[in-house]
């Protein structure tokens, strides 16, 4: 089952997002912030990590410049979830290896679960209202 | 008949005395400035530079007086990219004979860029441009609060958008059924949510998007545009809104596709607001329309509507941040009286100029004007950071 890593510090979307993919069918862990995520991410081995940028102790730039996904973990698909005023911080996490990069507000859970099941292959729900 | 010319003479030597005098005035006025001021001949070469020039770059009058103005004042922008001599308000100033204001950084000697807002005049005798006149100011102060003010703006908008993510998050996911059926009532409950939502999270955009133009770092990526197309698109997205008031959208274009070198994203950006605006201010059944004009070296833009109208009184305040006219606030109270701000610094990022003329009851046309190749033209002020 592929397996998803949430880093994200706000426990209401970091729950949201939990119970979108798990309705997926997806294996899904949760972490809030960057040192408890690279910790996660040592003992679980996610496929897909959905990475926050802002987020206390240890943020996503610095989780990306430890946890390495272009020579470490190429295998990994890193999925930034960016708040649109964080421009300069979403360039930098793509120099680090993110993968891809997602705008919080303007991503519904439909939306979000098409682009997952998109990178695992997965048949994609034709409208944004299918759970 | 000349008279000899002798310095010993009497009245000579007391007319030069004289002449010097006021001559030295002049130079010490110039060199007691409290700004920079720097003073070149029509070639663009330093003529005079006066001392606190000298300490904001750096160095020391040898070093500049006689050397071309671009080769010894290292002007960038907030990138750190070189200005170029065209786009260098000396240049400006001598080439269209008025003055021209911008803000850049200017690189001491040492290699410390220093924010600076210049203004340079040019010298003009029998209505000719013979050299130029450059006051400018060291504005770190007021660049630091300026970034302050943005990274405040960044993180209070972040701060505000996450609980309003999580807000309509979870009413998509009510919606969906993640905790059962819902009933119809209720979902128009949830869906009034969702649009609130959307109209604060638009806010948030708006207000980060000024924010970033303000602050200098959206970049303008040129390249050939295909005008008659991203009209058409803009049209096309904004037709919904404007058949829901049964109004006639019309566009008037060349017969051959119009292009140009700009930036696409930005140019829609200003059209879609023009458009819209237009829109949201004329009444049912009114007339919009959006006219192409290809000028050779220009291209213009024009949004004409049989709409509200601004009030003559508040024509100069048209383009100001948080702008709404009253008149307009009567009929649609939702808006954040920045679109046209947004407009203005936009189209002078793009090179162009915009201008309006706008009769209360009758109408409002706004008229964009864009270079054809790109390049900025000398404008009043240009912002360069």
């Amino acid at each position: 089952m592929t397996k998803i890593l949430i880093v994200e510090d706000d426990k209401a979307l970091n729950s949201a997002y939990q119970m979108i993919l798990e309705h997926e069918g997806y294996d899904v862990k949760t972490a809030f912030d960057g040192k408890e995520g690279l910790e996660l991410a040592a003992s679980f081995e996610p496929h897909i990590i959905l990475l926050d940028l802002l987020m206390p102790t240890m943020g996503g730039i610095s989780f990306l410049e430890h946890y390495n996904p272009s020579e470490k973990h190429p295998e990994v698909k890193v999925i930034v979830l960016s708040n649109m005023g964080d421009y300069q911080l979403v360039d930098q996490a793509r120099n680090l290896g993110a993968y891809k990069y997602i705008v919080k507000a303007h991503t519904s859970p439909g939306q979000l679960a098409r682009v997952i099941n998109h990178l695992t292959g997965k048949s994609t729900p034709k409208k944004d209202d299918t759970p | 008949m000349f008279a000899p010319f002798s310095p010993s003479s009497g009245k000579h030597k007391h007319e030069l005395t004289e002449l010097e005098r006021q001559l030295e005035y002049t130079a010490a006025m110039f060199m007691s400035l409290g700004d920079g001021a720097i003073a070149t001949n029509e070639e663009g070469r330093v003529t005079r530079v006066n001392g606190e020039a000298l300490r904001i770059l750096g160095c020391n009058e040898r070093q500049i007086v006689g050397e071309w103005f671009q080769k010894v004042l290292i002007a960038v922008d907030q990138h750190g990219d070189p200005i170029d001599a065209m786009d260098r308000p000396v240049t400006k100033a001598l080439l269209s004979g008025k003055p021209v204001s911008a803000r850049m950084f200017y690189k001491s000697r040492k290699g410390k860029a220093v924010p600076v807002y210049v203004t340079v005049a040019p010298i003009v005798t029998h209505g000719k441009p013979i050299g130029t006149i450059e006051i400018f100011r060291d504005i770190t102060n007021e660049y630091e609060i300026d970034s302050l003010k943005s990274e405040f703006i960044s993180l209070a908008s972040h701060q505000l958008r996450t609980p309003l993510t999580a807000i309509s998050t979870y009413t998509h996911m009510l919606l969906q059924g993640f905790r059962g059926e819902v009933e119809e009532p209720q979902k128009e409950f949830l869906h009034t949510i969702l649009a609130s939502a959307d109209r604060m999270n638009q806010l948030i955009d708006t207000l980060l998007d000024v924010q970033r133009l303000e602050s200098g770092k959206v970049k303008v990526n040129l390249s050939n545009v295909n005008i008659t197309e991203l009209l058409r698109s803009t049209k096309q997205e904004l037709w919904p809104l404007a058949k829901t008031k049964s109004q006639f959208l019309i566009t008037k274009e060349p017969a051959e596709d119009v292009y140009a070198r700009t930036d696409a994203l930005m140019l829609t950006e200003v059209c879609t607001n023009l458009i819209s605006n237009a829109i949201k201010y004329t009444p049912v059944a009114g007339e919009i329309i959006v006219s192409l004009e290809d000028k050779g070296t220009e291209v213009i833009i024009e949004v004409k509507d049989t709409g509200h109208g601004i009030p003559k009184e508040l024509h100069p305040r048209v383009f100001t941040k948080f702008f709404r006219a009253p008149n307009i606030l009567k009929e649609e109270t939702v808006g954040t009286g920045l679109g046209l701000y947004m407009v203005k610094e936009i189209t002078q990022n793009l090179g162009g100029t915009i201008s309006f003329v706008s009769h209360e009851n009758k109408g409002s046309t706004f008229t964009v004007t864009l270079p054809k190749d790109g390049t900025h033209h000398a404008n009043e002020t240009v912002r360069i950071i």
